[in-house]
């Protein structure tokens, strides 16, 4: 396991479930939709930055940052719109803009993930990744609509930390530095 | 006796030193035909303000570019294509053992207590005392400090 260390991205929207997506939308026979790497949701392109923030020293000699950076800048990969591997009839990934453009709000049928995790019985404290996967993507797969929405506001249905055991998020947590020094 | 020159059909007809522009043109020109299609760089915009940070028009425009955003493409894909948008963002929260954390959290405090009045003293010192017990040294710089004084 690669020992890195991950900032606490708590105030990032869509930040690291993206992959875990993505497998889940692809196990579904569904187009998963990439939105933009988001810091701010409201209509300016730019956002100050912080006084506390890392930026704050040193950044380019830049009073703002964008609040919105095309996905594709990190990720080249099935799940930024990258073809699946030849023979796989699954749809490819499509961005924010077909999305909205193809599924309007009037057509756009929106999931309370808290309810449907009650009605297929998952549990998410306990539960495995696998079990996860496997229900939320059949229950996707057997919905009869387009454009199927995980609600805003509501909880993810899956996270990095769920397929990890408690020492992997345990040392995913922690910097090498930490470990040394816990070792000394 | 053999001598140490190579026969004459395999000497090299090519003086390198005196034929150096037309074998690097050569070489670019190799180059350039067949690095056709990579993308090296993304573009910047002419119009993009180079007073601002870069917002990346160009892969916006790669992404609307997309060889799956067509409305004529067979049933998973195209106008009436199945598509899964994930906008829920709560974070799934787990407890993993409280206990070793605390205890993990403890030992470093008082570890880190030891090497601040360390590096304190001297950074040389310091470095020294690093080095000889094996562990790895933290600089902690003053710039955000003296800018909160300010």
């Amino acid at each position: 396991m690669m020992l890195s260390y991950i900032r606490d991205e708590s105030f990032i929207p869509f930040s690291n479930n993206r992959l875990l997506n993505t497998y889940i939308a692809h196990e579904a026979n569904r187009a998963y939709v990439f939105t933009p790497f988001t810091w701010n949701l409201e209509k300016n392109e730019f956002v100050e930055i912080e006084a506390d923030s890392h930026l704050a020293t040193f950044n380019f000699g830049y009073r703002v940052r964008p609040a919105r950076v095309p996905l594709t800048a990190y990720l080249d990969c099935p799940t930024t719109g990258a073809p699946w591997p030849p023979g796989d009839p699954n749809p490819r990934s499509v961005s924010d803009e077909w999305w909205n453009n193809v599924c309007p709000e009037s057509e756009q049928l929106h999931i309370n993930t808290t309810v449907v995790n009650e009605a297929l019985g998952i549990n998410m404290a306990t539960d495995e990744a696998k079990t996860i996967i496997t229900k939320w993507s059949q229950y996707l797969k057997n919905l009869q609509h387009g454009c199927v929405n995980l609600l805003w506001g509501t909880g993810r249905i899956i996270d990095y930390e769920s397929v990890a055991t408690s020492l992997d998020t345990l040392l995913m947590r922690i910097r090498v530095i930490d470990i040394v020094c816990f070792l000394l | 006796m053999p001598s140490a020159r190579l026969p004459r059909v395999l000497r090299s007809k090519v003086n390198v030193s005196r034929n150096l522009i037309p074998i690097l043109a050569l070489f670019f020109l190799y180059r350039f035909l067949t690095s056709w299609g990579e993308p090296v760089v993304v573009p910047i915009y002419p119009h993009e303000n180079k007073s601002f940070p870069p917002l990346y028009p160009a892969l916006l425009d790669r992404e609307r570019r997309l060889p799956q955003h067509r409305v004529d493409l067979p049933f998973p894909e195209g106008k009436g294509g199945a598509c899964l948008s994930c906008t829920s963002m709560l974070k799934v929260r787990r407890v993993v053992c409280s206990a070793f954390i605390v205890r993990y959290l403890w030992v470093r405090r008082e570890i880190f207590k030891v090497w601040q009045s360390a590096v304190g003293v001297s950074n040389a010192l310091s470095s020294c005392l690093a080095h000889l017990t094996k562990t790895s040294l933290v600089w902690v710089s003053t710039i955000n400090c003296r800018k909160r004084t300010l």
